[in-house]
């Protein structure tokens, strides 16, 4: 809205539309008398200054109006030129709208804004308009003026108001909105037109909605061309045009989110493979967990270890390395769910969260699927490599509640995966602690072992089939570590033929056979000959025939009493240095017997060319014959074959009836297993040799139908 | 019984989404013992039903039913305005809601 002169007033308007009929009408309804009369009170009380003019412009009228406009008493202003008092020269001759034809274009009056001078010398805008008292040129003639200013002063108001309006809203960096009660746009600043991606007539008039939130509320925009922003808005009720309404702010914050998530995503995530990484994988397990107590079902933790990392990088240099482990990362990610979680914890380690699992044999099929995924050709420097991993997996709540423990117990069942040549996937359980602790502790542990009296001899009856006697034992090393406890021979003996350890510990073994039994001996117990187990390394050591016989003539024994196992794989690498060794041997009256047969070579020629008096079938085929006809026959055949050589044949690991019934079926001559007894420490075995004949039978024989 | 319906636009797993869509929840469950029918909707996934809607921000809830429908923007986290756009009763009287 503008004010811009020159204007009509309406009030001089009407004077002047009607001067005639007005006069005419007053004239008709009152005397002279009364007309004068009522000029006085309409002329003192008109809100506008009324000055009456003769024809020379003096003034002759002065109303009260007049006095406050412009500070003149009337006693002044009588008698003055109205232009000389009123007007500065230069405005007095554009105001003295001489002759009055100026002022009167086809007898209507004519108004228009001019500046008076205030008696103090101030201007005083105003509305001036000059009427003819009366018809005819010299006639005297009414002054009319409006006092503007305070019109003037809300105009400028306005004006500067109009600026700071601008300034405040259109301008402002914020986007700025007002929403009628409904929601709908009312009014929309540029930048909120910008902000929102829509112009002018997608966006007046729409309805965006009613706002509602506490203080502020980050919203997606919904841009027109189909990409995403984000602002923060505020919203305030208010009035517009006397209506409730809505005054929304909203701030874009697209590039700040951006930025903010882009940090998040380097903060959370590993750079190389783009997975999460340590901090994020401990967030979402504890998310997990969460959840898992809510569903009430289990969560799998998976450790990943790659076996040979260190080779890849030596061998193909980093690049290549990382090449692999950005593969590994797509590979774990492409065979899981999508609510399963993987991480990169650093190196050569993963992991991986499985939700909603029902049960633990789940875990430990997809840890089967991984390591199948993984072991898949990856060229590198175009040669084909494939690789390994070692998994060690713990289940919620079985293996622990909290984060904390589960991550220690899963990365522990890796390490004793890791520890453990042949075994790639290992569930938690206390067990790993005392079966399988790391390779290089073992090491250590192993060397100062027999110094502290930590290794021992532990005796597994045999007994022949036929009656159930007792026909020998065999000695079997046992390792009981001060913290450890007992650690299975399966894996410390590897680490003893490793480290070459196995030469004293060897010797150790057949001298404490020989102390034994010439113990037992001077005990006047009936003894059965011991059985050794003797490794390759030990068979290839030059002195090894010199140990054997020296032991059993320290002891004063018999050769007979002493029998020496060998695996079959220990006298194929060197076959003519083991028929030598083994030559004497037999010759000195030690029996030697093939162990594990069925399992490697099974060759035969080897049992032609060594000296073995007897053969132990493995107890792999012993499993597997009571349940296949197959494999029975297969035993049979070999029984039969074996004793066509002249050969004792021995079962071993027999567990079950079942299986003591087939292998007396086939003819084997002896047993051993876990059926008439499990390998005894030296105080039981005493007890046993010591005991009633009757005792030394094997019961499950005994009781043969 | 009135047959209450709510469309709900949110986007992707935003946290004003997340919010919304719990507090309306909230609201109706504690209004509306008889049920209601809401719907969320993921513009990212589904473009053209927020392009249909004239979706311009998320979260936008709208009331499709019963007539007149309404259009609310924001968490939805001022439970009393929410209540009285969607002209809900506060839960101490819901039995004697219109």
């Amino acid at each position: 809205m503008h004010v811009e002169g020159p204007r009509r007033s309406v009030s001089s308007g009407q004077l002047s539309d009607q001067p005639g009929a007005m006069a005419t009408a007053l004239a008709a309804a009152m005397g002279a008398s009364d007309r004068a009369l009522l000029f006085d009170v309409l002329f003192a009380a008109m809100g506008s200054a009324v000055a009456v003019l003769d024809a020379d412009g003096r003034i002759v009228a002065w109303n009260g109006s007049a006095e406050q406009v412009f500070g003149y008493p009337r006693e002044q202003a009588l008698g003055q030129d109205l232009f000389v008092l009123l007007f500065r020269p230069e405005l007095a001759t554009s105001a003295r709208p001489l002759p009055d034809e100026a002022f009167t274009e086809g007898g209507q009056a004519r108004s228009h804004e001019c500046k008076a001078l205030h008696r103090d010398g101030s201007e005083v805008p105003i509305e001036l308009t000059i009427t003819p008292a009366a018809s005819g040129a010299g006639a005297a003639r009414i002054f009319l003026a409006r006092d503007l200013t305070r019109e003037k002063e809300f105009v400028e108001m306005f004006t500067v108001s109009e600026a700071n309006f601008y300034n405040v809203v259109q301008r402002n960096r914020s986007g700025i909105l007002v929403l009628d009660a409904e929601g709908v746009v009312r009014f929309a600043n540029p930048v909120a037109e910008q902000l929102l991606a829509r112009h002018d007539e997608d966006l007046w008039g729409k309805e965006l909605g009613i706002p509602t939130m506490d203080h502020y509320v980050e919203v997606n925009i919904l841009r027109d061309d189909g990409s995403q922003g984000m602002a923060e808005m505020t919203a305030a009720e208010t009035l517009w045009q006397g209506q409730t309404a809505y005054l929304v702010m909203v701030h874009d914050i697209t590039e700040r989110k951006r930025a903010e998530e882009q940090v998040r995503h380097l903060a959370y995530h590993d750079a190389l493979t783009g997975l999460p990484n340590r901090v994020l994988f401990h967030e979402r397990l504890a998310g997990a967990l969460r959840r898992r107590r809510r569903n009430r079902n289990m969560v799998g933790l998976l450790f990943i270890d790659l076996n040979g990392f260190k080779e890849v990088n030596d061998t193909f240099g980093h690049a290549a390395g990382d090449l692999l482990l950005q593969t590994i990362g797509t590979r774990l990610t492409a065979c899981l769910r999508e609510m399963d979680a993987v991480a990169r914890m650093g190196g050569d380690e993963f992991t991986i969260i499985l939700e909603q699992i029902r049960e633990p044999e789940d875990v430990e099929r997809i840890a089967d699927k991984i390591l199948r995924v993984l072991g898949e050709t990856v060229m590198l420097e175009q040669v084909p490599l494939s690789i390994s991993a070692s998994i060690g997996y713990a289940v919620a709540p079985r293996d622990g509640e909290d984060a904390e423990m589960l991550v220690r117990r899963a990365d522990d069942a890796m390490y004793a995966a890791k520890t453990d040549p042949g075994t790639h996937i290992v569930a938690y359980s206390p067990d790993i602690y005392r079966l399988k602790p790391g390779r290089a502790q073992l090491e250590r542990s192993l060397r100062g072992a027999l110094f502290r009296q930590e290794m021992a001899l532990h005796y597994q009856p045999q007994h022949r089939l036929a009656d159930g006697g007792l026909v020998g034992l065999e000695a079997l090393l046992r390792w009981r570590h001060p913290k450890l406890g007992s650690i299975a021979p399966a894996h410390f003996i590897p680490v003893l033929e490793d480290t070459g350890l196995i030469l004293d510990v060897g010797r150790w073994v057949i001298q404490r056979a020989c102390a034994q039994l010439a113990e037992w001996r001077a005990h006047g117990l009936p003894i059965v000959p011991v059985a050794v187990n003797v490794s390759p390394r030990q068979l290839a050591d030059r002195g090894f025939n010199e140990i054997v016989l020296g032991a059993l003539q320290e002891h004063g024994l018999p050769s007979s009493l002493l029998r020496v196992e060998l695996a079959e794989s220990a006298v194929m690498d060197d076959m003519d240095s083991a028929s030598r060794a083994l030559g004497r041997l037999d010759q000195a009256g030690v029996a030697l017997v093939l162990d594990d047969f069925g399992t490697g070579y099974s060759a035969l020629g080897m049992l032609r060319r060594l000296p073995f008096s007897g053969v132990k079938i493995d107890h792999s085929l012993i499993t597997a014959m009571a349940d296949n006809k197959e494999d029975e026959m297969l035993v049979a055949g070999l029984v039969a074959m074996l004793h066509g050589v002249n050969k004792t044949v021995i079962g071993e690991g027999v567990e079950t009836h079942r299986q003591l019934e087939k292998l007396r079926a086939c003819g084997c001559d002896a047993m051993q297993g876990w059926l008439c007894g499990p390998a005894a420490d030296v105080d039981d075995t005493t007890a046993l040799l010591g005991g009633p004949d009757a005792s030394r039978l094997c019961e499950a024989l005994r009781r043969r139908p | 019984m009135t047959d209450f319906a709510i469309t709900l636009y949110v986007t992707g797993s935003s946290i004003a989404g997340a919010q919304a869509v719990a507090n309306i929840r909230a609201i109706c469950d504690a209004a509306l013992p008889d049920g209601y029918r809401l719907k969320v909707i993921d513009v990212l996934g589904d473009p053209q039903a927020a392009d249909d809607a004239h979706i311009v921000a998320t979260p936008t809830l709208i009331r499709t039913a019963p007539p007149p429908q309404r259009r609310v923007i924001g968490d939805l986290s001022d439970f009393v305005k929410v209540r009285s756009i969607l002209d809900l009763a506060p839960p101490t009287t819901s039995e004697s809601a219109p």
